[in-house]
């Protein structure tokens, strides 16, 4: 009797905290990286009109991904008066430069605060205004990090000007710190958002001239610790991982994947992942989930690795699991996407428009490769889950419906008709959509 | 193949032979400067691929080469083939476009079919079009009715497409970074390679070769990855691979074939002549060093003409006879 008590119990908090989660969205791909609690007023059908609470034009470019906390959906962008070129859908081949681009004109990093209720733009905060120093792909942005926010303030971090600033809910600038602003081996730009841990503010930069993971206090900016990392460029957000063991913060990288305990010990380290590096770790069912995928190398790992590791935990010659790695599969990493856990279920979303299912805590295939649709050009944006459906959202603007479970099954598709790269956030009954110029506010009317 | 030359190029004209027990060698009669990619060779006339642009050239005085006609289209030319009297081009997000050259000296867009990717290179098999088009696989288009070229499909390679060629019907495809498929495009429903390998090394591009005699067997010839790599793909179902022959240049970009030769552009090392009768033992009877990195090589019945340029403002020109 009292084990069923203690079970319902950890059932009733489970919920809670789930509930919990699903009031805010404070960092990129939520809480529970992308699989979001089932919620009947959440939509599964919408266009550019049909379940449109809002839309907002969002002045500048950026592919960020919005944030929410309470009232507050934060995102950033830069605006510039230059004729900057114009991101192109897929995976293209951009050509000799392989996509660098340089700009010349001044651009304003900026951050919005967008009224969750009304979509007005609340306030405004501009935080540097100057000519890039470094480039970038032609497909990513200067303002493509995700800011994270515990609902006191709103930390915001720039790669690309090497600047990392706290501003309260109302816009005021709390502290600011200048990390350096470097290209990478590419000089493609940066993408790897901050993320939260305790009293810490954990920022990832890897780049050709002095890559760095480094912890700073939240409430003044002060540096808690700045570890040497041997990276030449990555864009993967770093994941604070809170497993059975202990609290981890886990990089992925090009060189190494690598685990750091919160006061920047190496923990362990992994070999074995391909070139430009970007899906962001994630954990379920007491497994870490690390994947890098470039289409055009191998192998395009996937590794399921189990807590309390130490050292190298790399596989050796003809392996495929060890005591730390409880799966692996050599071709199944993505480009841009993460990949989901939904259910016992691991999705791959490839950029290239394919679906493929496995077993969570096994990586046993239960369907492979699905085409999601002819119509389904490339896709950056993150899986998210919710309903027994899983969301797939293309660069066209597409979110094409899939029903979540072992048998793949396209169930629709839902248009905003314009190029959309930043992983949506899903809260209280609303999805918050970035499409290339605007920002939508999704929910059943 | 990669496209890096958009500025004037040149191409080097070459008398050509059969192979023989003596090296080859090449003697230069003429060239002729023009941003230059990829390059082709029917009768008398270059066919001339830079930037977004397919000019035609007449060579019946290969001294003096007469440009006759061009065509521009509104996106980078990766490359293109010939087949009967029409042009069929990769232009990038254009698609396939399919030029009327019967008249070189007034090339016409006859036909064009826009491809979800980038279309990077082209395979005609009887009425259909295999495009490689990069991020998307390869492509396929129904083009028996020019007025309404019909897509069939696309078939998913594991990397990047790459470069498409025909031979018997078949069509073979590589991508980077490892794969190397034979698709039969007659085939109903959606496109599924026949065949496949993931050994090849870094593949760019891919041509057929057949070789008769008492068993006939049909080679692909692939370049990538500093070599020139062949695989027996006589059995579609099971192509093996043969050999990895390290070139001189260590950078071939394309190959043409005739007979059992197969012409390779070898970047620096210029134009190299490789004997494929025995195709797992590759024999290099002819050379020559161009000024400037080879990028494509076209082979004719007298003539062969090889595309050099390392980039805009630093072309050259080589000029050879041969071979003897």
């Amino acid at each position: 009797m009292r084990r069923r008590l203690f079970v319902v119990a950890g059932a009733v908090l489970l919920g809670l905290a789930t509930a919990s989660a699903s009031d805010q969205w404070p960092q990129f791909r939520g809480p529970q990286a992308g699989r979001v609690a089932d919620d009947p007023s959440l939509p599964d059908t919408w266009s550019e009109t049909q379940n449109v609470v809002w839309k907002t034009d969002i002045p500048g470019s950026g592919w960020s991904s919005p944030v929410v906390w309470d009232d507050h959906v934060l995102l950033t962008a830069t605006v510039s008066p230059g004729n900057e070129p114009q991101p192109i859908k897929g995976l293209y081949d951009p050509g000799d430069e392989n996509g660098r681009t340089r700009s010349k004109a001044e651009h304003r990093w900026v951050v919005y605060d967008v009224d969750f209720t009304t979509g007005k733009i609340r306030w405004r905060r501009e935080l540097l205004g100057a000519v890039p120093k470094v480039q970038r792909h032609i497909k990513n942005s200067f303002a493509s990090e995700t800011p994270v926010t515990d609902g006191e303030r709103v930390y915001v971090y720039f790669g690309s000007i090497g600047l990392l600033t706290a501003l309260d809910m109302s816009g005021e600038r709390v502290w600011m710190k200048e990390l350096g602003a470097y290209d990478g081996r590419q000089a493609f730009g940066t993408a790897a958002s901050p993320v939260l841990h305790q009293d810490k503010v954990i920022v990832v930069h890897d780049n050709a001239t002095e890559s760095f993971i480094a912890a700073f206090d939240r409430k003044t900016g002060g540096e808690l610790w700045k570890v040497k990392r041997d990276e030449v460029e990555n864009w993967s957000t770093p994941f604070v991982w809170e497993n059975e063991l202990r609290t981890e913060i886990v990089t992925s990288g090009l060189r190494k994947v690598r685990s750091y305990d919160p006061d920047g010990n190496l923990l362990w380290e992994l070999s074995g992942m391909t070139v430009n590096v970007t899906p962001t770790p994630f954990a379920s069912h007491g497994l870490l989930f690390i994947n890098s995928g470039y289409p055009g190398a191998s192998p395009r790992p996937v590794y399921a690795i189990r807590p309390g590791a130490s050292g190298d935990i790399s596989l050796r010659p003809g392996e495929t699991t060890n005591q730390f790695l409880a799966w692996y599969q050599p071709l199944l990493g993505t480009y841009n996407t993460s990949s989901l856990v939904y259910g016992d279920l691991y999705y791959t979303l490839l950029d290239r428009g394919f679906l493929l299912c496995h077993d969570a805590r096994t990586g046993t295939e239960i369907y492979g490769r699905r085409r999601i649709s002819a119509e389904a050009a490339g896709f950056t944006a993150s899986p998210w889950g919710y309903n027994g459906k899983i969301f797939l959202l293309s660069e066209d603007g597409d979110t094409f419906v899939v029903q979540a479970g072992p048998e793949f099954r396209l169930l629709g598709k839902n248009s905003l008709n314009e190029m959309a790269l930043a992983t949506p956030a899903v809260v209280r009954g609303s999805l918050l959509i970035r499409t290339q110029s605007k920002l939508y506010r999704i929910a059943k009317s | 193949m990669t496209p890096k030359l958009l500025g004037a190029g040149w191409l080097v004209v070459v008398a050509a032979s059969a192979a023989s027990a003596q090296p080859m060698t090449f003697t230069r009669v003429g060239s002729f400067r023009v941003p230059v990619d990829t390059v082709e060779l029917r009768g008398s006339h270059a066919y001339v691929a830079g930037g977004r642009t397919l000019a035609i050239f007449d060579l019946s005085d290969p001294a003096a080469p007469r440009r006759v006609g061009a065509y521009a289209f509104p996106e980078q030319v990766w490359s293109f083939r010939l087949a009967g009297s029409y042009a069929y081009v990769a232009a990038n997000f254009f698609g396939l476009g399919i030029l009327d050259i019967s008249n070189p000296a007034a090339p016409t867009l006859r036909a064009s079919f826009k491809t979800p990717g980038q279309a990077k290179a082209v395979a005609v098999v009887g009425t259909r079009v295999l495009v490689a088009d990069h991020n998307f696989g390869v492509d396929v288009v129904d083009v028996s009715s020019l007025d309404r070229p019909a897509g069939l499909g696309s078939f998913f390679v594991d990397g990047y497409a790459r470069d498409v060629a025909a031979s018997g019907g078949l069509g073979f495809a590589v991508d980077a970074p490892t794969g190397l498929y034979i698709l039969d495009p007659s085939l109903p429903g959606e496109p599924e390679a026949i065949g496949q390998l993931q050994s090849a090394s870094a593949p760019q591009a891919i041509e057929i070769m057949e070789i008769a005699g008492g068993t006939p067997r049909t080679i692909a010839c692939v370049t990538g990855g500093g070599s020139l790599q062949v695989f027996d793909v006589t059995d579609p179902a099971r192509p093996v691979h043969l050999t990895t022959f390290r070139t001189p240049g260590g950078r071939p970009a394309r190959v043409a074939l005739k007979g059992t030769l197969a012409y390779v552009a070898d970047g620096p090392a210029g134009l190299l002549v490789i004997d494929l009768s025995a195709p797992s033992t590759p024999l290099i009877v002819g050379s020559y060093r161009t000024m400037a990195p080879a990028r494509d090589v076209a082979v004719g019945d007298t003539l062969v003409l090889v595309a050099i340029g390392a980039g805009e403002g630093t072309e050259e020109v080589v000029v050879l006879a041969g071979p003897r």
